[in-house]
């Protein structure tokens, strides 16, 4: 049956296309988080391995999740391994603070994403919004909300250094720069949705703008720099089974976690605004495809009748 | 709408083409009349070019045997009436050369078309023109070497359509990575004033009339679209009072030993043509008809070239890839040139039919699709 030729681009060149685009961040990180560190004369041997530790433990949870469930609850030898459990907790470990204790994140991971995975929704929600509100939960359980080290919190940032990345905060998802490089590689890939990112900073960048302009404060433009927000735009919004597929919804989408994340950031003082925006929006994606979705050619007649 | 361009390894088709009229037996497709009537009966001498029915001329001189079953490009079984061919080619009537085909008023025109059965072509000629000098199926040289090897052909008739229809201009449309044959209506367009060419990237699609104006940003209603073998027919019966009874073939595929473009009778059976050119029968391959994209499995055996087979590959079996749950990415309505979200379609069974009329099968959205979902399948309801 026709056709016969089919697009080379595939499920695995995504992942690939995000595994790539995760090494400059990686990178970065690695060096702010070690060498850089040297002078805050705390570079044990565990600290130097601790953020590759944390990247490990969030990979090996996912991992091991994907594979247990593959192998002795579906049992049909790996044909739906969905390969964005473990990219997934890879993008959740690199949001993650360098005083993260490694075995509450291991087992919190394993733990959510068993019961995610049995209840079947890891293609109807934003799981890596989900597993980071979580951690975040899990965390101010165990009072490790602070993501600074001691050594960190009296450091003295210009705009460059935030851009660049040099300021507290996960611990490879600090560098707008390198974000930005990220964002080009993956809008390389014809599957990723390039959209929704760009609107989600497009929005905020309006909303920060006015509102500085109204009340002439900044605070907004420092939690914006700080990296999570485009950090969470980039890897966690485009997430492609709970977000919109539509021109005009990835639009709407984009707008609307903007703006919700500009109002938790800058009214509530909420940090992880972002993470709470996505999820929101995401579960309304299908509402909002259906909103941006009038398909051409189809009268209002039709329309009304297909209602 | 996104324009995509097909990505598929180029089968470089040999320069050559090879002309094969010296089949035994040719099959004229009776196309599915209800009662035809025929001017002829079993075992009659027919020259070339002889009415057999009201409309199907004969393409060969020869004996008319019987009436078989054969099939066509869609794999649909259909009635053919037999000739014994004996490669003669004898006619009743001298060709006449018309030397001048610009002399023709437009009535005379439609009566000569009428007279020929054309109505596709008559139907075409009212309102303003665009010739379509490319295909949007990869690999198919049809176009490619009707425009290298009978060029002035083309603009010379072109330039007397726009002058019997009085026409300003006709525009000859051409995509811009078939070089050569650019090369060689640019080099002889300047004699033609009525014709403009136009070049368009190698987009998929546009071979489809809304899309190529919508491309073209043309909004006049009264558009038609040409396609160069109609104008190689309007030059025959206006130059020589004849249908055509040839026609190019494109053999390739993977696992065609060489590509080639071949001149066949019409009603030739496409395995004796394989079997002429050393390509033989294998259980092995595949056999499509008219391109990857939108063509049709066809049984080799039964298959005779008929005016709308265009191409034929041959392809290795393969398995087909593994399909995954749809990912929700909106691909294939990014590319859809009708709008046609199917995701949305696909959720909702009911409304299928509704939007599906409005499909133009370019299949675009199966070829794009990341989880290799075949939603021409689906289209189908299966």
């Amino acid at each position: 049956m026709a056709p016969y030729l089919k697009n080379k681009t595939n499920l695995k060149d995504l992942i690939i296309t995000y595994y790539l685009a995760l090494l400059p961040l990686i990178g970065y990180g690695l060096y702010k988080n070690t060498i850089l560190l040297k002078q805050f004369k705390i570079l044990t041997f565990i600290n130097f391995c601790k953020p590759i530790l944390i990247l490990l433990v969030g990979l090996l949870a996912g991992i091991l999740v994907e594979f247990i469930y593959q192998r002795f609850i579906v049992k049909d030898s790996f044909k739906n391994y969905n390969p964005f459990i473990p990219l997934t907790c890879l993008i959740t470990a690199m949001l993650l603070p360098f005083k993260v204790n490694l075995i509450i994140l291991f087992i919190t991971l394993v733990l959510f994403l068993t019961i995610i995975k049995l209840l079947k929704l890891d293609d109807k929600l934003n799981i890596g919004v989900l597993l980071v509100l979580i951690l975040i939960l899990v965390f101010q359980l165990f009072k490790l909300s602070s993501f600074c080290l001691p050594q960190e919190s009296n450091l003295n940032l210009t705009f460059l250094d935030m851009f660049i990345g040099r300021n507290p905060g996960g611990l490879f998802s600090t560098s707008n720069f390198w974000l930005i490089i990220s964002y080009f590689i993956l809008s390389r890939n014809i599957i990723y949705k390039k959209e929704i990112p760009f609107y989600i900073i497009i929005t905020n960048i309006i909303c920060l703008g006015i509102y500085t302009l109204i009340t002439n404060n900044y605070d907004g433009w420092l939690l914006f720099l700080s990296g999570f927000n485009l950090f969470a735009s980039i890897f966690l919004a485009p997430y492609t089974y709970p977000s919109c597929y539509t021109p005009k919804g990835k639009v709407l989408m984009g707008i609307l976690i903007g703006l919700i994340s500009f109002l938790l950031n800058v009214f509530l003082k909420w940090y992880f605004g972002i993470f709470l925006a996505i999820f929101m929006v995401s579960l309304v994606a299908k509402y909002l495809d259906n909103l941006g979705n009038k398909p051409k050619n189809i009268t209002e007649k039709e329309q009304k009748m297909l209602k | 709408m996104k324009y995509i361009t097909l990505k598929t390894d180029i089968i470089k088709v040999s320069p050559q083409i090879p002309d094969y009229m010296s089949t035994e037996l040719i099959y004229v497709p009776l196309n599915n009349l209800k009662n035809p009537q025929f001017f002829v009966k079993k075992n009659d001498y027919v020259y070339k070019q002889d009415k057999l029915t009201d409309s199907i001329f004969s393409p060969v001189s020869g004996t008319v045997l019987e009436i078989r079953k054969a099939h066509n490009f869609k794999n649909q079984e259909i009635p053919c009436l037999v000739i014994k061919n004996d490669g003669k080619e004898q006619c009743h009537n001298e060709v006449k050369y018309e030397k001048n085909i610009k002399k023709y008023a437009k009535e005379e025109l439609t009566t000569l078309l009428k007279e020929f059965k054309q109505e596709t072509i008559i139907t075409k000629l009212d309102g303003n023109i665009l010739v379509k000098g490319f295909t949007d199926e990869v690999n198919v040289a049809n176009d490619i070497m009707l425009l290298q090897r009978k060029t002035e052909i083309i603009l010379e008739t072109i330039d007397a359509l726009s002058y019997i229809l009085k026409l300003p201009f006709i525009y000859l449309i051409l995509k811009d990575n078939d070089a050569s044959s650019v090369k060689k209506v640019l080099s002889l367009v300047g004699r033609y004033p009525s014709i403009k060419v136009k070049l368009i990237p190698n987009y998929y699609g546009l071979e489809d009339k809304e899309n190529l104006q919508n491309f073209l940003n043309i909004k006049e209603e009264k558009i038609n679209v040409l396609k160069l073998c109609e104008l190689i027919e309007i030059y025959n019966i206006l130059k020589k009072g004849r249908v055509t009874t040839k026609k190019y073939l494109t053999i390739t595929g993977k696992a065609a030993k060489k590509a080639r473009v071949i001149n066949v009778k019409i009603g030739t059976p496409v395995k004796n043509i394989l079997m002429k050119y050393g390509e033989g029968i294998s259980t092995e391959n595949l056999y499509i008809a008219n391109g990857l994209m939108q063509g049709k499995e066809v049984n080799v055996d039964a298959l005779i070239v008929t005016k709308d087979l265009d191409s034929l590959f041959i392809e290795p079996k393969v398995d087909p890839e593994k399909t995954l749950k749809c990912l929700n990415c909106g691909l294939c309505l990014s590319v859809c040139p009708k709008g046609l979200d199917l995701k949305y379609i696909h959720e909702n069974p009911s409304v299928v039919q509704k939007y599906l009329n409005k499909c133009n099968n370019c299949n675009l959205c199966s070829y794009i699709c990341p989880a290799k979902i075949n939603l021409r399948f689906k289209k189908e309801g299966k």
